[in-house]
């Protein structure tokens, strides 16, 4: 009757259920938790709610399979109720294996000159031709690929220096981060893209140090944010524990401090991918960015502009379409992980 | 009120010339100012580049020619020497190309607040309504953009309009920054400003809804409403009023980084303003141009910063400047 009873909440911690095996049965005290509010139906279906208790027909009879949950396992059930950031995954996976195991498949290269001169999209070529015959669709994977690859090198190297950097400054304080911190206050004065169109025109011709120009610009974001993380977290108890057993400053900052502000990190990680991606591609739309014979999805829409113009929009739409792709997925499933990180969010409102 | 400002202002100071000195370093390290003429063909004999080095003062040290730049700039109010050739007087063209600009980047700001704070505290009160969830997703469209892509999608569009139906909406900007009556300002104006705005709103019209989220959760909400007050008074008396504090110093911070951030739309629509600049100065390696254009930018974020934490101070009464 009462078997397929969900938590009242799915953020319930698994503390919160008494484990022990009660005389009564499992469902005799549930009964008697749910007596004392009167207000709840029993079998009211909470959303996302899932089937803690095993749903087993014959409850009595068997242990049920509840345990205790870490903490990953209940960001990941969380994260799994935004069903905008699953689909966003998915997306964005299918993005990821268009982009680097499409060109392996597909038959055309970027570079290979077709006799179909400007033709329309097709089932020949699913994205077109351009006015050189070369496939759009092959152009459009490879393009993808690097765009991807820029992006995730620069949220990696920028969101490591920045986490170590902030966690390093707000962990040792006084006089070593007001210098630190001023540090990131003077290269908050310089626009990014700008100092990148600098840079870019430079490194651009290759894309590993392009993008480590990029990471170099777009850290100080995760530095003020674990900052400000580790300013509370290092007052716990436990980092006076480990204090107390002797760890080193170095072990307590990567063993103990990091790994507690790990939710902000990612959170931050997934946004500092669709800003490297928007910025990369306006780069190298403007030419300061990934340089020929590298394609990115930004130089594609360069010559791609003015074919848009001449009435051949595929050249046009399809680059831009895989931008919002990645970027539209990215800051969806940051948002997910935004929620399903956040210990003290809760579905159900007043 | 007053020592307030003045210490304030006090530690801007060093920032802005630490700034100065890191934004030079930057340029002398991504620019070589004699990179064209160095390629020329047929290629210049030594002694020739050594002469242009000598008349731009690059054969000193690096910190000798940032102290020759900043005392330039300082004691005489000169960016320096253009290599864009006499023509180019860089003092003159910020002081034209900054209004271009300004006119670019004012009405889309005063657009995306007004739409922001509305967007934003309607979606607060109906909180995981279908408007709340509608409005999030098209926010979270508007900053997934590709504004330069954005851009060109506009114009084609406008293209498109100005064929079917006769209208006149201005593709580029006004050459020569002649703008005509105010039916051909405005056919100027719309399409860029569109552009500027749906970016800004969408961070805005998200903070405005966080920020009003956390004042309708406060006890002087519960109050107002038991004393009761209409629910309009209370919302906007009691509610907006207060919810409008952090949103004025997030788009204050925010106004300079735009004025940065028009490089892409200013190319796109070909606005003879200062991201143009910049861009040309990039691909010509005029250093004084660009450094030029560095040195406003990196001063307007100070400046806003400052107006920033004055007006907190100002509007917040819960801010105590001690």
């Amino acid at each position: 009757m009462t078997e397929n009873l969900p938590p009242r909440d799915p953020n319930d911690e698994p503390g919160e259920v008494d484990l022990g095996p009660t005389p009564g049965g499992r469902n005799a005290e549930f009964l008697g938790e749910q007596g004392q509010q009167p207000g709840l139906a029993i079998d009211a279906v909470t959303p996302g709610g899932e089937d803690v208790l095993g749903g087993g027909p014959e409850p009595s009879d068997r242990e049920f399979g509840v345990q205790a949950r870490n903490q990953w396992q209940l960001v990941l059930r969380r994260f799994r109720q935004h069903k905008l950031a699953l689909v966003s995954l998915v997306v964005l996976f299918l993005v990821f294996v268009f982009a680097f195991l499409g060109p392996v498949l597909w038959h055309y290269g970027p570079n290979d000159f077709t006799d179909d001169f400007s033709v329309a999209p097709s089932l020949k070529h699913p994205f077109g031709t351009d006015s050189n015959g070369a496939d759009h669709m092959a152009q459009v994977m490879a393009g993808t690929q690097l765009s991807l690859k820029i992006a995730f090198v620069v949220a990696i190297g920028a969101s490591v220096f920045g986490s170590i950097y902030g966690a390093v400054s707000g962990f040792y304080r006084g006089a070593t981060d007001s210098l630190m911190m001023r540090l990131v206050d003077l290269f908050l004065t310089i626009p990014a893209l700008a100092v990148g169109a600098l840079l870019g025109k430079k490194f651009g011709n290759n894309w590993e140090l392009l993008a480590l120009v990029l990471a170099g610009l777009l850290w100080t974001g995760s530095a003020r944010v674990v900052r400000g993380q580790v300013l509370s977290v290092r007052e716990k108890e436990y980092i006076e524990a480990a204090r107390a057993l002797g760890a080193t400053d170095r072990r307590i900052i990567f063993r103990h401090i990091l790994p507690n502000v790990a939710g902000p990190i990612i959170v931050l990680f997934t946004l500092l991918v669709a800003t490297a991606v928007l910025t990369e591609t306006a780069l190298s739309y403007l030419g300061f960015g990934v340089q020929f014979p590298d394609i990115s999805l930004g130089s594609l829409i360069t010559s791609g502009e003015t074919a848009a113009t001449g009435g051949r929009g595929w050249l046009f739409y399809f680059p831009g379409l895989f931008i919002i792709l990645i970027a539209l997925t990215v800051n969806f499933i940051g948002d997910g992980l935004r929620d399903a990180l956040d210990p003290t969010q809760t579905k159900v409102r007043a | 009120m007053l020592a307030f400002t003045i210490r304030r202002i006090l530690v801007s100071i060093p920032i802005l010339i630490l700034s100065t000195f890191l934004v030079f370093l930057l340029v002398a390290w991504g620019a070589d100012p004699l990179g064209d003429f160095k390629s020329k063909n047929p290629p210049p004999s030594a002694s020739e580049v050594a002469a242009r080095e000598h008349a731009l003062g690059l054969d000193h040290g690096l910190l000798v020619q940032y102290w020759n730049w900043i005392r330039n700039l300082v004691v005489h109010g000169n960016f320096g020497p253009s290599v864009q050739g006499a023509a180019f007087d860089i003092n003159a063209e910020l002081g034209r190309r900054v209004w271009v600009t300004f006119r670019l980047v004012i009405c889309a700001i005063i657009i995306a607040l007004i739409l922001a704070v509305i967007v934003g505290v309607i979606t607060a009160v109906k909180q995981y309504s279908v408007t709340d969830y509608v409005a999030t997703l098209i926010g979270f469209f508007f900053l997934s953009l590709p504004v330069f892509w954005f851009a060109i999608l506009l114009k084609i569009w406008a293209t498109d309009i100005n064929n079917a139906t006769g209208t006149n909406i201005k593709t580029l900007g006004p050459p020569g920054g002649e703008w005509g009556g105010i039916g051909s300002w405005a056919g100027y104006l719309v399409l860029p400003t569109i552009t500027l705005a749906l970016v800004s709103y969408a961070t805005w019209a998200r903070f405005q809804r966080a920020s009003m989220l956390d004042v309708l959760n406060s006890d002087y909400m519960r109050l107002a409403r038991a004393k009761g007050l209409t629910p309009r008074r209370v919302m906007v008396r009691h509610g907006l009023r207060t919810a409008l504090i952090p949103m004025t110093t997030q788009v204050t911070l925010d106004v300079a980084a735009i004025m940065g951030g028009t490089v892409i739309t200013e190319q796109i629509f070909q606005w003879q303003g200062l991201g143009t600049m910049f861009l040309n100065g990039i691909r010509t390696q005029d250093t004084n141009a660009v450094l030029a254009w560095l040195l406003i930018a990196a001063a307007l974020v100070i400046v806003f910063n400052l107006i920033a934490d004055i007006l907190y101070a100002v509007l917040d009464p819960r801010i105590r400047l001690a």
